[in-house]
């Protein structure tokens, strides 16, 4: 078994290991430490990548997530849950037990759908495949088990960083995309935050049950 | 000679009916002691039950198999009448079941009648929920042999037809559905065991839990000798089998304990017990050697079955795809968390019920069990001993019994060796001895109890107040609600109750209102029922000379 | 022949080495910690001395306890001791190796619990009832997660005794393997709960209605309260040469290989300070669970066991 598979695999499964956890959290201070210390792991994985494939767009890939997902983006999230006061904000919209057999079961998925499409791959590979795919299913999870708004910001941060996860466990990925994943994913947060700083000026919360209160009265 | 008209009765004894009425006498006996002597219907309930295990055709079979469910709920009918109702009509549903199925062809659908009717009887989940009411209804000896002998004639049948008579059809799936049926009686017999404050009910709990066990022990079997994997098949068997021996020893034994507690005391709620161990040593200690059976401790003689079931699902687990390979991972949990439950059911049993302060003053002065239940009760414990400390020697007598399960099998040695443990525990106990004798203080000195620092009880509370006592359901309360409150329906009732019981009950009642009206009608309406008959009758008619 | 007399040898060395280390080791952890918290903290030895002190002191009994109350912490301190000597330490094939069974171990431990969870309920008090139930509540979880993670290891190294998985895992044939990851997380929050360490209840803690393990020998003194208090100590050790020899398994002696000892033994008990050390600084940096938590917390680990046991198959390392 050569190391370089097996140093990939493990970082592989710490990032899923940080993203099942994720769910299990009840606290967003928490879940932003996971979430960066997810980032940085990918970061770390993808210097491992390109290191042992030997191409420098993944060390760069690597620089970009460590920059922006592993410092700035938790710093600002910290900031938001500073400024909002959110530090014990407990909001789960079904118990914790649950959202984690859910997510267990969505792993399943995740590995029943990868199983066949490579017969053939060696089975590290299959593993990588598979884990991605979960980080991806499980961060969507996290968006729909919390009311939260920030915490649905960290869902969508982790099913992004499911994808490069695959991104840079695939050889001959093109840089390009993942570049504009992460320019998107910066976008994304711009946009959002812009928007949860109306949502708090108009609600005095961050808590959606409101706004979706209001939709519902709407109908 | 009864029988039917021309061919009479067959008996036949093999090695599987042969271990069979092995486990059923000393627990007759023990049964017999406790004052069951003098009933005919007791009695008949035996003979029945010898005749279904001794029968060679299916007509033999079904006539032992109902004659021991008819004398059974006339003894249950006489404890209390309420549940009787109940008990008579999942008999009357495992005979609808079972009879068929005897004289159909062999296949799928016939294994699945009788699995619905020896399970119904057996008490596996989704029919069990009958069990822990009928059960502890007739007087203790009945309820002993009901739990210990008459489940397992039911799982004799469900073995029999399994293995042998249908064994050449089987199909690795009527093995899976063996151990979902197995997986969900374990999880809410334990579950219902921990929660029960009712001695009886507790234990008739637990035998859910048991066969549960045995069920899935056997669905492992069944599963791996239609893939054509003997030595699996052959663990599984070894593990349904050693649970079957040994659950037909300790908890014949609690029950008749059971039953002498409410004797002594006047009831058998554990709200209302407590210290038992004062007035009554003697039956404690035996009931505590039978809640180390219930609880599957090591050095126990319920721990040797648990040991191979876990192994057996564990081999299992690493044949098939990968659904089988989740669902045996599933399972394991499973049986992990009915295993922790079954240990806090017994250590409620015994740390409510027997230690600790009196709660009434009928359990203060609760006197030592009658001569002839407490000697019934040794003959099991006794019998505990060998199965407990000795597991392989019985696995070894039953060599023959697997061997006729599953032909070609060559049961493996047994990795768990208790004596061993025994001896290294001697070993560390002679050290600790020696430490504690060469530079300890010796002696106790008796006083007044901590208390968590509250004063003295006053004269007339000589046991203390008895409402500062951790109760039983106090006890089980976290359990309840992190556990039950997922598992069991509303109102923390069973699940086979609330879903498959009362539903049934309510299309009855249905039904019944519907044939009251009929009933009711007057001539006229009676007219347009036949004309209305008629009609349709003359419409299929039609409808299928034209078609 | 010689390999028999070099087996019953280590077993000895083991045997005597796991015995009289147990109360060190708890006194490093507690010296550690306060040592990282700023305080000067107890000398290394302070247990041994906790020790000797109860076996001095008069053994008190209460007078609502049943004649069981002095056989509990027997029990307790028997099972744990045989299980002390089932497990591994420095040295792989001692004699006691085939009876080590993973399941054998996990009754072991159960016997413990059901001991002191009964000697919790002897006199008949609250708190030792409060203790009990909380006690009896995370078994429930804490076996299930135990059973599930057996799984993965049984399954990957073809032995179900610990001493079989620790030989399959210290060949490096298995390799690092994303699911030995996850087990060893859900191994570590049974560990963590089982020996009464912090985020499950708190060790040094005496106020009574956040604690479980010591709530239950409240009542329990002198030589009785000795047998408790040695038997904590043994069963986290138990619980930390369980975790080495599975998972750090690299550099242990075999048991018929003379010359293998001294590195083993010095690597055991560097292995025990590293272990002991990570214990002290993962509780000081985590708080202690409101009793309802800690199910999800086990719940979690047992989650982790079959996620580490789906893996395994997608590994294609079983089966195919």
């Amino acid at each position: 078994m050569n190391l370089t598979f097996s140093l990939a695999h493990l970082m592989g499964g710490i990032i899923l290991l940080c993203a099942f956890s994720m769910l299990s959290q009840r606290r967003l201070a928490a879940m932003i430490t996971l979430y960066q210390m997810q980032a940085l792991l990918l970061s770390a994985a993808a210097f491992w990548q390109g290191y042992a494939q030997g191409e420098v767009s993944l060390y760069l890939t690597g620089l970009i997530t460590l920059g922006i997902k592993g410092l700035a983006l938790p710093f600002a999230l910290r900031q938001i849950v500073l400024r909002f006061n959110m530090i014990r904000a407990v909001e789960t919209a079904m118990p914790l037990i649950l959202s984690m057999i859910l997510g267990l079961a969505l792993i399943g998925i995740a590995v029943l759908v990868v199983l066949p499409i490579a017969p053939g791959a060696i089975s590290l590979t299959r593993e990588d495949l598979a884990m991605s795919l979960s980080v991806v299913l499980l961060g969507l999870l996290v968006m729909i088990v919390r009311r939260s708004a920030l915490a649905q910001i960290i869902g969508f941060l982790c099913t992004e960083n499911g994808l490069v996860l695959a991104a840079i466990g695939m050889p001959g990925m093109p840089f390009v995309a993942e570049f504009s994943v992460a320019l998107l994913v910066l976008l994304a947060f711009l946009v959002v935050g812009v928007f949860l700083f109306r949502i708090r000026e108009h609600f005095d919360t961050l808590d959606l049950t409101g706004i979706e209160e209001i939709e519902r009265r709407g109908r | 000679m009864v029988g039917l008209p021309g061919q009479g009765m067959h008996l036949r004894l093999d090695a599987l009916s042969a271990l069979f009425l092995i486990i059923l006498l000393p627990q007759t006996i023990a049964a017999a002691l406790s004052g069951m002597r003098g009933s005919l219907t007791f009695w008949v309930f035996v003979a029945g039950m010898v005749v279904a295990l001794l029968g060679a055709d299916a007509f033999t079979l079904i006539f032992g198999f109902e004659l021991m469910s008819a004398a059974s709920w006339l003894l249950v009918l006489r404890g209390d009448a309420k549940p009787a109702s109940l008990y008579a009509g999942i008999a009357v549903f495992s005979a609808a079941c079972l009879i068929p199925a005897l004289f159909l062809p062999a296949g799928a659908l016939a294994f699945m009648l009788i699995l619905l009717g020896t399970g119904a009887k057996a008490g596996l989940a989704p029919l069990h929920s009958w069990l822990p009411r009928a059960h502890p209804a007739p007087p203790a000896g009945v309820s002993a042999l009901m739990s210990g002998g008459m489940i397992k004639v039911a799982l004799y049948v469900l073995i029999r037809y399994g293995f042998i008579v249908l064994g050449a059809k089987a199909a690795p799936w009527w093995g899976m559905v063996l151990i979902v049926a197995g997986a969900a009686s374990v999880l809410i017999g334990s579950l219902r065991a921990m929660l029960e404050t009712e001695l009886k009910t507790l234990l008739a709990c637990s035998t859910v839990e048991h066969a549960g066990l045995i069920a899935v022990g056997l669905g492992v079997a069944l599963r791996a000798k239609a893939m054509g994997d003997p030595a699996l098949a052959a663990l599984g068997l070894q593990a349904a089998l050693l649970c079957v021996v040994a659950h037909a020893l300790f908890k014949p034994l609690l029950f008749i304990g059971a039953g002498e507690v409410k004797h002594a005391t006047g009831t058998s709620g554990l709200n209302w017990l407590g210290g038992l161990l004062r007035g009554m040593p003697r039956l404690s200690g035996l009931m505590l050697l039978g809640a180390v059976g219930m609880a599957a401790l090591p050095l126990g003689p319920g721990f040797a079955p648990e040991f191979l079931l876990l192994h057996a699902v564990i081999a299992a687990a690493a044949t098939g795809g990968i659904l089988a390979h989740l669902a045996f991972t599933a399972l394991l949990a499973v049986l992990g968390v009915s295993a922790a439950l079954a240990l806090g059911a017994a250590v409620r049993l015994v740390g409510i019920g027997f230690l600790g302060r009196p709660r009434t003053l009928q359990a203060a002065a609760a006197e030592d069990a009658r001569p002839g239940p407490l000697a019934g009760m040794a003959l099991l414990a006794g019998l505990c001993v060998p199965v407990a400390l000795w597991p392989g020697l019985v696995l070894w007598g039953m060599n023959p019994v697997i061997r006729l399960l599953v032909p070609g099998a060559s049961p493996a040695p047994l990795a768990y060796a208790p004596l061993i443990l025994v001896l290294l525990g001697g070993l560390v106990a002679l050290a600790a001895g020696f430490v504690l004798h060469r530079f300890g203080v010796r002696g106790t000195r008796e006083v007044p109890a901590w208390m968590g620092g509250f004063g003295r009880p006053p004269a007339w509370l000589p046991f203390g107040d008895p409402m500062t006592q951790p109760s039983a359901s106090g006890f089980a309360a976290p359990v309840a609600r992190a556990i039950g409150a997922g598992l069991l329906a509303p109102g923390g009732m069973d699940p086979g109750q609330a879903w498959v019981l009362a539903p049934l009950q309510r299309l009855y009642l249905r039904i019944v209102r519907l044939a009251e009206r009929i009933r009711r009608a007057t001539i006229r309406e009676r007219l347009a029922f036949v004309f209305m008959g008629l009609v349709l009758a003359l419409l299929v008619l039609g409808l299928g000379e034209g078609g | 022949m010689l390999g028999f007399f070099l087996a019953l040898l280590a077993t000895l060395l083991h045997a005597a080495l796991t015995f009289a280390a147990a109360p060190f080791l708890m006194g490093v952890v507690t010296t550690f910690r306060a040592r990282i918290l700023g305080r000067r903290g107890p000398p290394f030895l302070q247990s041994y001395r906790h020790l000797y002190r109860l076996l001095r002191k008069t053994t008190l009994v209460p007078e609502t306890a049943t004649p069981l109350f002095g056989i509990w912490p027997v029990v307790c301190l028997l099972a744990l001791g045989v299980a002390a000597l089932l497990v591994p330490g420095f040295c792989t094939g001692m004699l006691t190796a085939p009876a080590g069974d993973f399941i054998t171990l996990i009754g072991l431990l159960g016997l413990a619990r059901a001991a002191l969870v009964l000697a919790g309920l002897e006199t008949g008090f609250g708190f030792g009832g409060a203790g009990a139930q909380r006690e009896m509540l995370f078994g429930v979880f804490a076996e299930a997660a135990l059973l599930v993670v057996l799984l993965s290891f049984v399954l990957l190294a073809h032995s179900a005794t610990v001493n079989g998985i620790s030989v399959a895992f210290s060949t490096g044939q298995i390799g690092i393997s994303v699911s030995l990851g996850f087990a060893l997380a859900a191994l570590l929050a049974v560990a963590l709960t089982e020996t009464g360490r912090i985020p499950a209840d708190n060790p040094s803690g005496h106020l009574e209605l956040a604690m479980v393990h010591e709530a239950m020998i409240l009542e329990y003194s002198g030589r009785y309260l000795l047998m408790f208090d040695y038997a904590a100590m043994l069963r986290l050790l138990v619980w930390m040469n369980l975790i080495g020899a599975v998972f750090l398994p690299f550099g242990m002696a075999r048991a018929d290989d003379l010359l293998t000892w001294p590195l083993g033994l010095a690597l055991w008990l560097a292995k025990l300070a590293l272990m002991a050390v990570c214990l002290a600084v993962f509780e000081i940096s985590s708080a202690k669970m409101r009793v309802f938590r800690v199910p999800e917390f086990l719940g979690v680990a047992m989650l982790l066991g079959m996620l580490a046991s789906v893996f395994l198959f997608v590994a294609a390392r079983i089966g195919g």
